[in-house]
Parts: C-alpha cells; structure tokens; sequence
C-alpha cells in the first residue's frame, strides 16, 4: 500500500526534545522486574497496549488502515493465512486445497467443528457471503479490486451500488459444494490467489451477523464484529478509548491464545506511548501495531536508557522509500535526468538523517523478503563514503545532465513531500544533494489526501515527490503492477508510466502458474524500471519496537511479522 | 425592565444563529474547497477508481456545492450531525462523548486557574508597589509565556517518571481525578495568570472608591473591607473571562488534550483533519461556535445581574 515515508505524527517531531527528557537518559521509571528467561508459555494475563489512532473499521471488508487490520487479525480468521514466523501460507479455516491445472478454479477442504464466538457454526456459506460482501459496491470495501479475479465480480459490484443482494445470492463464480468444500473459480489464473484470501478484507464473517452490517452502518451505527479468531472484542462506542479483547474460550486452536485479555488504550502519541512503556503502564511499546518507528531522536534517547534498549527490537520490513517524477513531463520525461538523481542522492546521509542508519539502503525496488529480490542489482553505484567516491558521483549526474541537454542545470520544479516528521530534512537533503548537482527543486510539504488528489489530477501535478510502497502480500505483483503497469496510472503508479513491453511483462507474469517464470519475467520488469529510473529508491523499511522484560515470546517475526499484524494469540506473559 | 431584557436577549439569540451560520457555511466552503477527495481519503491509497466513483455518489460529493449544503444544512438544523466519513458512525455518537471530557477537563482547569490566580491576584493586590507583588506579576508573565505544551511534557516527565504518583496520560473516568491532575494543572497554571492580574487591576481599581472609604471610615479592619467589600466587587469582571474560556475550552484544548491523550473534542479535531473527516470537523466547528456564542450570551447576562449599573439598552 502506498503511504508516507514511516508516518510518525507532527507532534511526534515537535516532541523530539521531549522524547530525549522523558526518556531520562539513563534515568528510567520505576522499572519492570526483569524476569529469568521464559520458554514455557504461561496462562493468563492481560496484554496493555496503546494507540494513537483508533481503528477506523470494525468491518473487515472495509479494513485499510493498519490499526483496524491488527484488531480484524485478533477477532476474525481467513481460509488461510501466513506461518508463525514467514510468510509462507499455511492453512487456517480451509484445512486443504487445489486446483485445475489453469490454475482458475480452487477447492478449499473446509475445517469442521469451527464456531463463531457467538455459538454459530462456521460452513461454506460464510465463505461464500464473505467474499461476496467484499464486491458488493455499498460495502466500499478498499480492496473490492483484489477480489475481482473471482467470477462474477464486476457484474455484483455494477448490480450492488446502491443495496446489496439477499444474503444467500452469491457471485457466479462462488459454488458452495457442501457445508465443508467450496468452490471458487477466477477469471484468470493468479498465483498469489491465497495471499489474497489471506487479506484482512477476507477474513471471514458470521453471515447472519454480517448480512445487517449494511443496514447498521447506514444508519450510523457501530457493528460488532463476530468471528472465530483468538479474542472477542467486548462491545464498544466509537467513541470508546479503550478496546477490550476477552480470551475466545471455543478458539479452534487448542491451547491459544495464553493471554486472558488484551487492552488497547486510544489516544498516546508514541512520545507518551515511551513514557508509559518505562513506566510499565503498557507492555509494549506497539510501534509495530501503527507501523511507525521511533523516531530518530526517541531512538536515540533509548540507546542511553539500559533498560529500553534491553527491550528494543528492529528487524526488516517489507517497503520501500523513493522518489517519483511524472515522466511525461519536462525535465523529468528525460530519462538521463532522473539517472542524474540517481547519482547526485546521498542516500547513505539521508539514511543516517533520517532513520539513524537503521533502514537498509535501497537500489533496487523490490525490498529483502520478498520474492525477486535482486541484492546485488544495482544500477547507479556511487560512493558518498569518501570525498573522491562523492565527487566522481556528482560528476556523473553533471555529465548526464549535460547529456540530456542541461548543461548549466535544470529546474525541477515542486519536490512534493508528505507531512510528518522526517519531512523538512528529508526535504532538506534532498533539495541540496540536487542543488551540487545543477537540479533546482522548491520543496512543499502536504498532507496525504492531498497528495493522492495531486497524483489523480490529470494531468498530474506531481512532477517529482517522494512517497513510500508497504507489501500487501509477498508477491512481487504487488509491488511492480501496482507502481509501474499503465492500467494503474494514477492509481498507485503516480508516475504515469505507460511502456507496452513492461505492460505485456506484468500481465503475463500477473496470470502465470509457474513461479519461477514468473520470478524471471518480474526480474526483467525490475531491471527495466530501474535502468529507465522510474524511481529512485533510497532506503527500505524496518520495524521496531519495545517489548516488556515479561512479556514473551521474544521473537521479532511475533511483533513484526513480515505480512501479517503482530501475533497476540502466541503471546504470554511471565508471572 | 423585564421588556428590555427580552428584547434584549432576542437581539443576542439573533445575532447568536447568524454567527453560528456564518461559521458553518464558511467551514463547509473550506471543507468543499480542499484539495482533496474524502472518498479517496476513506478508502485509502489503495482503492480502485471504481470504488471511489461509487462511495462519491454515496455520500453525494459528486453534487454542487449548493446541493451539497443544503442536505447538510436540511440535518444540521433538526440536530441530526450526519456520518462520520472516517468511522462510519452517526456523529452525535462521536461528538458527545468527546465533548463531555472536554467539558470535564474545562471545568478542571477553570478551577485550576481560579485556585491559583485568585490568592496570586490577591497578595499581589495586598502588597501592592513592593517587592513582593512584582516578583508575583513577573511570575505570572512566565506563567502566561510558558508553552503549554512544553509545561505539559515536564508535568509528565516529573510526575509521571521521576516521581511517578499521577497516571500517565489518557482518561480514567469522569470520577478518575487523579488523571485530571496534570492537564488540569498544564492550562490551570498558564491561565492562572491572566485572572491574578486581572483580580488586582480591579482591586486597584476599587481600592480609592469612595464605597471602600466609607468602609475604612466605619473602622473596618483591612482584611474586612479587602474581603468583603473590595474582593466581591473586584471578581465581576471575572465572569467575562471565566465565560470566555469555557468557550474557548470547550471548542476543544487541542495541545493539551493531544499530549496527555485526552480523548476530548481537542483530540477529534486533530483526529479528524488528518483523516479530512469533513463531517466531523463541521460538527465540531458548529458545537464550539454554538458553545462560545451561548457563554458569552450567558456571561452578559450575569453580568448585568452582578453589576446594577449594566442596562440591557
């Protein structure tokens, strides 16, 4: 999904000095008890958590921020979903599958003896009105597009703008086979079809629950959501500022979850989040749960602090930071001008500057972890460790500027960034690694809505920018289809760009049944974007995180996983 | 006098529900104006065109402005705040709440900032010209110039870490007074200020009237004619102020409410921009232009009760 680079909030940044007293540089609260280590996983408990931001949908069709996506994780289950600790797909409602050899109709073996926390069992034709529901037009689901593969999907979603169909009306290419085997057949063969299942938009409903979500969301009111999953969330106001999940005591997975109870308090920025994380007001600090990081003058502030950084974890993230150009438009439709940026960018510094060095510096687009990754792909070497490497790299972007018929520079117009911290340095930075270089850009920080209404415009007034791409699934398609081929032009590829070979290598690679072609011909679409420098990439994401002295298990992939929210139903804390 | 009342208040309430109007059709000109699709900002990055198309439709965005305002305004004037754009739900649901822990923490500051300016303002008065007193009205300079932000930050690093015996953050219930502590304290201390100095201006004032000479005269002690005949009198124009910030509060104490994570009306406000929950931010901006204009109806009518030289004409 598209976002601003690692969105910490404004007063996050205005609070930096604040961070660095309230982290007391080695002066801590009252620290927690520092517990032997715990292996064995312990009963009971309650997990405290906080959040900035309240989930903004209960609705699990309707989930797109990351908040609601790891409450939908805590209450629901998908056919299928991802392994403890990979992103390999394992099977979760749907206990088997397959499929034709053109890969277009599956049949999933479903798991019997299921409940919904409510007492209703679980069948096929919650799988059906699930799936459904999201190519419904009234639902509004973010992801309906995900979902138009299966049969019968724009017909529904043409049919349904203004009222959904009776519940037991489902999409031509959904066949309930019995109460346990369903049938599911896509217009085209797509190989990541089950990372799509394992979406938080197809976490599966209780059909005679979710059937009057349209009625009540109509009406303004909230809905409670039922589903299979490790907790049930106890009734509450939008208003509310705490969430309260109950252990789910018919959870199909015996022995899950060890925690009795997991609060979520609403409202902490992560300056407070800090401070009651010290204080063991909660047990985690969840940067993970609103995927943002410390920011860098916290992060510091922790390093000083024996016991936080006792406490810290930072691991890979499935992003990429870059910059963009609108490529038909002057100077940027030159594609020696933008192999100038890619030179003339310290990234090194803007890495230190803005993430302390602890993000991977990017060359190439797909990131470490996901399928296609290219290590050693990199396209514009250029050394600023040293004064020579620098110079023989500016030298470079001089030379192909002049090239590209800008012998005494170029102005570049707006360099569009998103609001949030990071913002004015990064502007900062950039504006003059391009400057040594002859390439004048006008930085302008704006919010995120109106970047996105700047990047439909047509034509766009995005001329170059900076913006951030976060996997939905780990399937190269999408990152490379959603930034790059021309049918989303405007959509999420604010670039514009619209090459034939690239398009006919996306779409062949989209609806391929044979990974590793699949893997090669993504390889070339990546080579090719790189060598046209679409975008400059600059830095990968990472994920980090505080987690209690008692609070197990320690593993990263449990907090940050590398697809999924994090996973409260392995979680346990000593006594 | 009853008529002159009447007509009096008649002429505020007028003027009252064209402010009012005048701050909802300007805000939603704004809203309408942004460089930005709420359809778009509610479905997120990721969406198709297609699904925005229809959530534009939905929510009637697609039509004119005109068309547009005079839906909401049709709602608004029977009540009815309309759907949240972010969370889906009915407006009333969401501003109520949110506005009674504000006018919780309103109420807590307001006595906060009466409890220490009204005795600052009062030594001050007392030890008038020494020593004393200007070392108490550079203090309240401080006090006003102090960011309240900043003060709220140490108030959590003090009395959260180092000497940790208050909450950290948030709301622990209408009757959780440990939780009001702080941010009641971060406004009650900037605010303080202005009610010290304005308590002995008007001491000042009234020191030298010939009531308070006749009271001298009668061999009243100092004491007795500072606190019963001066002090009474002084805290009239009191009510201006204390009117003015209830309304100011209630419209929402954005900073303070963001740093403690005080789930007020302050927090939806930013809450709400961000998501450009247009919806809400009308709600808010009519509820707090509805609050400041009834308050300062109320105080001018207290007012002129409090004070018999006040006529309605």
């Amino acid at each position: 999904m598209a976002r601003p680079m690692r969105p910490w909030t404004a007063l996050a940044s205005a609070a930096a000095a604040a961070s660095v007293l309230l982290a007391g540089v080695g002066v801590g609260a009252a620290a927690a008890t520092v517990h032997k280590q715990s292996s064995t996983p312990v009963y009971g408990g309650t997990l405290n958590l906080d959040t900035q931001t309240p989930p903004q949908k209960l609705d699990p069709a309707q989930v797109s921020d990351v908040v609601s996506g790891q409450f939908n994780y805590l209450i629901f289950n998908n056919l299928v979903t991802y392994a403890k600790t990979t992103a390999q797909i394992v099977p979760s409602l749907a206990t088997s599958w397959s499929h034709n050899a053109a890969g277009t109709v599956w049949t999933f073996n479903l798991r019997k003896g299921v409940t919904f926390s409510n007492g209703d069992p679980f069948t096929a034709t919650d799988v059906a009105f699930t799936l459904t529901r999201i190519n419904e037009g009234v639902t509004n689901s973010p992801y309906e597009f995900s979902y138009a593969v299966i049969a019968g999907s724009q017909q529904c979603l043409a049919q349904t703008k203004t009222k959904p169909w009776p519940a037991t009306e489902y999409l031509s290419g959904i066949k309930i086979l019995n109460p346990y085997k369903i049938q599911i057949t896509t217009t085209t063969p797509e190989q990541f079809f089950l990372n799509v299942l394992a979406l938080p938009s197809a976490s599966i409903e209780d059909a005679s629950v979710a059937q009057n979500y349209f009625a009540q969301e109509k009406a303004g009111k909230q809905i409670d959501p039922v589903g299979t999953g490790p907790f049930i969330l106890q009734p509450a106001a939008a208003s509310t500022t705490l969430y309260v999940f109950k252990k789910n005591p018919t959870y199909w997975q015996k022995g899950l979850p060890y925690l009795n109870q997991v609060d979520v308090h609403i409202g902490a920025d992560p300056t407070l989040q800090y401070a009651q994380f010290l204080k063991g007001q909660i047990d985690a600090m969840p940067t993970f749960l609103e995927n943002f990081d410390l920011a860098p003058a916290q992060y510091l502030a922790m390093l000083k602090n024996p016991k936080a950084k006792a406490d810290y974890f930072d691991v890979p993230d499935i992003g990429v930071n870059y910059l963009g150009f609108d490529v038909n438009t002057a100077p940027w439709n030159n594609v020696k001008v933008r192999q100038a940026v890619e030179y003339a960018l310290n990234k090194k510094l803007l890495d230190e500057v803005l993430f302390n060095g602890r993000a991977p510096v990017a060359n190439s687009i797909l990131p470490p972890g996901m399928p296609g990754y290219q290590p050693n792909l990199n396209l514009y070497p250029a050394n600023y460790a040293t004064a020579a490497g620098q110079a023989a790299a500016q030298a470079k972007a001089k030379a192909l500027l002049k090239a590209a018929g800008y012998p005494n520079g170029v102005n570049g117009g707006t360099f569009f960034i998103i609001s949030g911290p990071g913002d004015t340095q990064q502007a900062s930075l950039v504006k003059t690694d391009l400057a040594a270089v002859g390439i004048q850009v006008q930085p302008r920080i704006i919010g995120f809505n109106t970047f996105l209404n700047y990047g439909e415009a047509k034509p766009s007034k995005l001329g170059f920018y900076s913006l951030g791409w976060t996997q939905d699934y780990p399937d190269p398609q999408d990152f490379l289809f959603n930034l790059f081929d021309g049918l989303e032009a405007g959509q999420n590829n604010f670039d514009y760009s619209n090459n034939p070979q690239v398009n006919a290598l996306l779409a062949k690679a989209d609806s391929g049944t044979n990974q590793a072609l699949r893997l090669q011909e993504y390889d070339q679409v990546q080579k090719m974007v790189m060598q046209m420098a679409w975008v400059v990439p600059f830095a990968f994401d990472f994920q980090d995180g505080l987690v209690g002295a008692n609070v197990y298990p320690k593993t990263p992939a449990i907090w940050a996983h590398p697809v999924e929210p994090a996973e409260l139903q392995y979680v346990w804390i000593a006594k | 006098m009853r008529d002159r009342l009447t007509a009096y208040v008649v002429r505020r309430l007028a003027l009252a529900v064209l402010t009012v109007f005048g701050v909802v059709v300007v805000t939603f000109v704004i809203g309408y104006l942004l460089p930005a699709n709420p359809a778009r900002a509610i479905l997120g990055a990721h969406a198709s065109a297609q699904s925005v198309a229809i959530l534009d439709k939905q929510l009637g965005l697609n039509l004119p402005l005109w068309d547009q305002f005079w839906i909401y305004f049709k709602k608004i004037a029977v009540g009815n705040f309309g759907v949240s754009y972010y969370y889906g739900v009915s407006e009333n649901a969401l501003l109520w709440p949110h506005a009674a822990k504000t006018a919780a923490l309103a109420v807590a500051s307001l006595i906060a900032e009466l409890v220490i300016g009204i005795p600052l303002g009062i030594v001050s008065a007392m030890k008038r010209g020494s020593v004393f007193d200007r070392l108490l009205m550079v203090l309240s300079l401080i006090m006003f110039s102090v960011p309240v932000f900043w003060l709220g930050v140490l108030f959590l690093y003090e009395f959260g870490q180092i000497h940790p015996i208050l909450p950290l953050g948030t709301f622990g219930g209408f009757l959780a007074l440990p939780y009001y502590v702080m941010p009641a304290l971060t406004i009650g201390i900037t605010g303080a200020a202005v009610y010290a100095r304005l308590l002995r201006t008007s001491v000042l004032e009234l020191v030298n009237q010939d009531f308070v000479r006749t009271a001298r005269a009668k061999g009243l002690s100092e004491g007795v004619v500072l606190f019963r005949h001066i002090i009474p009198n002084a805290l009239i124009p009191f009510v201006t102020q204390m009117g003015l910030d209830l309304g100011t509060f209630l419209g929402g104490l954005i900073i303070v409410e963001q740093v403690f994570a005080w789930p007020g009306l302050g927090y939806l406000t930013v809450q709400s921009i961000a998501n450009l929950d247009i919806p809400t931010i009308l709600a808010i901006t009519t509820f707090a232009a509805i609050a400041i204009v009834v308050l300062n109806i109320v105080v001018d009518l207290v007012y002129a009760l409090l004070d018999p030289r006040i006529s309605y004409s």
